[in-house]
């Protein structure tokens, strides 16, 4: 006798179907449940990826749910479970569980102008909104993609997103540490903001980065009159669970595993060491 | 609800027909400490003569039966991932906690709602489900404010409950489970209403004699703390911690755990398991890069504090995670006494408040 529910601790066993080393510390894979099952996500959700004998670490998903055959991950090494992922190779196994929290807010983006913000690795989960919204582009109105990184090459996703951009996207990005052969801006990504020249009332923004970048950004982009409704943001917590149980990503009275990862600013300003 | 009645000496020796039967827990002595008397604790009972009855509280509460500190989730091999078969070894057998106070009754009931409400946390159902809930009056100990936070006394949320009067046993049934243990052990005769009525009396006499310990009520703690953050006690008491964890361990309502694999020595197998965790240990909350997002004693204890006087009030349908048993306060070895930081930010609130 086994409980039947216990499959929200269990996970499933999924297979890499193929990887690309990024950089030296992130690495891109796309996997495939083994059951053939559609993941079924929305972009801005995460998964628990499983190695046995090592742990569990929740990480976004980074593709659209239009791909319905495969999703996809990219992967920085940090500790324990991150490092043994990334020796993981086209047809080995991985374990998965999810897709958990709740996701971009995509049916309240649409017909709106947009201003995505993403800082180091918060392109990664950006990425399944872009490709979602390019996706299905005639119900989305102007964006404004904004990335900014240490230096040029770490810039990830860039060839696709400039293939992808049409006359009603626009794209820039900033560096902090500039090379050699780098043309582009530097500076600090706030500097970006004036340029998108559209009404910040009406508009919308998501943004993920670094904590240090939230302060920042939400700062210029309400200088700019943007509601607070209107400004998203994903957090990162410590996560054991996803499943609002294991308490670690608990701010007030908030799950990030659950209610978030994904709040809007209005939810967090009065949470003190929310950003 | 009903009750019924049965003389003290005939329950107890009836009692013991249930040890076979049943995973039977109850309060038991641990250790005996000279200078301040025994302490207790729940353990499996194997001979009614060792469970006592009259304690003034357990060193852990009786959560540690239903969400074990330690308890494997799957075992794993290669890459396969099993749902343990087995939670506990007699599998069949329902679970009997008797003997426990009202205070840590409010508190499973709270650990009931954290982890059946949404997501139902299977390993915890499938122990809930089995068990069955005997409650017995309790004398407040120095520590303990269970009647500022209205635990003190219940009415519902256990299977029985156990009230002395005189030579008898006057029993409130809570459940159909309850009722199903009283058929078994022959409880027949029913309560007249001039006893209960009389039960009532004493009740409230009781409770009456009970001093209230918390200067205020408990509906007005979510707002004190809510208004504490500059609060100087704050420093004060980062000062003292030594973020061991302690608190999180004894408390009823701490519920808060990691999961760690273990491999066995051919590094193919082992098992997942998880294993009691608390928000006072300083790694509770960094994340990857080193971020800590509570970096000081003073912003763990202000997450600890306001989580069980504010932030779960909405989840818990109004109620508070505090059930006021007092036992982090007694187990603090920094001498942080929940109770007296209660009263602290009420007063400064109230200074506050006149001023402006
Ligand atoms: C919602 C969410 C989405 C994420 N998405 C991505 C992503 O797309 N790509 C990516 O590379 N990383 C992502 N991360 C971060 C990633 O989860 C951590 O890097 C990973 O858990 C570290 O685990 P580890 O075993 O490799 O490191 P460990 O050896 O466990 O420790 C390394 C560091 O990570 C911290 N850490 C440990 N466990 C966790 C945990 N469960 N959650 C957060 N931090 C932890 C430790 O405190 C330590 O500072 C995401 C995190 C969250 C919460
Ligand atoms: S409050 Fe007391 S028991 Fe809790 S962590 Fe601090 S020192 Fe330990
Ligand atoms: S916070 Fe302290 S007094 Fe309140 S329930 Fe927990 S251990 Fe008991
Ligand atoms: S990750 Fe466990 S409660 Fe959110």
């Amino acid at each position: 006798m086994q409980p039947a529910e216990s499959v929200n601790y269990i996970p499933e066993q999924a297979e890499i179907l193929d990887t690309k080393n990024f950089t030296e510390n992130e690495k891109f894979f796309r996997i495939r449940l083994k059951s053939e099952k559609c993941l079924g996500h929305i972009p801005g959700q995460f998964v628990e990826l499983s190695i046995p004998g090592i742990g569990e670490a929740p990480i976004s998903l980074c593709s659209s749910p239009t791909e319905k055959d495969f999703f996809e991950v990219c992967i920085r090494k940090t500790g324990n479970v991150t490092n043994a992922i990334h020796k993981l190779k086209t047809g080995d196994t991985i374990g998965i569980r999810g897709p958990f929290g709740n996701g971009f807010p995509v049916e309240r983006l649409t017909q709106k102008n947009i201003i995505i913000v993403g800082g180091g690795l918060g392109v990664v989960p950006l990425r399944s909104l872009i490709n979602y919204i390019s996706d299905n582009r005639l119900d989305y109105k102007n964006i404004y993609l904004l990335f900014g990184t240490k230096t040029p090459g770490s810039l990830l996703f860039y060839d696709e997103f400039v293939k992808k951009a049409d006359k009603h996207t626009t794209y820039m990005n900033i560096v902090d540490y500039p090379d050699k052969g780098w043309t582009g801006r530097v500076g600090v990504i706030t500097t970006l903001i004036p340029e998108v020249d559209i009404n910040f009332r009406e508009a919308y923004s998501v943004i993920v980065g670094p904590p240090i970048m939230y302060k920042f950004v939400i700062r210029e982009l309400v200088s700019y009159g943007m509601p607070k409704e209107h400004i998203f943001l994903s957090l990162e917590r410590r996560m054991k669970c996803g499943l609002g149980k294991c308490g670690h990503c608990q701010m007030h009275n908030l799950f990030t595993c659950q209610d978030g990862p994904v709040f809007d600013y209005a939810q967090l300003e009065n949470i003190k060491g929310a950003i | 609800m009903k009750y019924k009645i049965i003389k003290i000496n005939d329950f107890k020796s009836r009692l013991r027909l249930l040890l076979s039967n049943y995973e039977f827990w109850g309060v038991t002595e641990k250790v005996k400490v000279p200078t301040t008397g025994p302490k207790f604790s729940f353990e499996r009972i194997n001979d009614i003569e060792n469970i006592s009855w009259d304690y003034d509280f357990t060193i852990l509460p009786p959560k540690k039966i239903l969400f074990p500190p330690v308890q494997t989730l799957m075992k794993y091999r290669e890459n396969e991932y099993i749902p343990p078969q087995k939670q506990y070894p007699e599998l069949d057998k329902n679970i009997i906690i008797f003997g426990v106070h009202s205070y840590d009754i409010v508190a499973l009931n709270i650990l009931d709602i954290c982890f059946l409400a949404e997501n139902a946390d299977p390993y915890y159902k499938q122990k809930r489900d089995k068990t069955i809930l005997i409650g017995i009056e309790h004398k407040p100990n120095e520590y303990n404010f269970s009647k500022d936070m209205q635990t003190h006394q219940i009415e519902k949320g256990f299977d029985l409950f156990l009230y002395k009067i005189n030579d008898d046993y006057i029993i409130a049934v809570g459940s159909e489970k309850g009722k199903i243990i009283l058929d078994e052990l022959e409880v027949k005769e029913e309560a007249s209403i001039d006893q209960v009525f009389a039960l009532n009396d004493k009740r409230y006499a009781d409770a009456e004699a009970i001093p209230y310990k918390m200067k205020m009520t408990n509906h007005e703690l979510p707002n004190i703390l809510s208004n504490s953050e500059n609060n100087k006690m704050w420093e004060e008491i980062n000062e003292k911690c030594f973020s061991c964890g302690s608190c999180n361990l004894v408390c009823p309502t701490c519920y808060c755990f990691d999961v760690r694999d273990n491999p066995d020595i051919d590094l193919k197998t082992g098992f997942r398991k998880r294993y009691w965790d608390g928000c006072m240990l300083r790694e509770f909350a960094i994340v990857a890069g080193g971020e800590n997002f509570r970096p000081n004693a003073r912003h763990r204890l202000m997450h600890r504090f306001f989580r069980k006087g504010w932030y779960l009030k909405e989840k818990l349908g109004g109620k508070l995670a505090c059930v006021g048993c007092g036992r982090c306060s007694q187990t603090c070895k920094a001498e942080i006494n929940i109770l007296d930081c209660f009263n602290k930010l009420k007063e400064e609130y109230n200074a506050t408040c006149r001023i402006s």
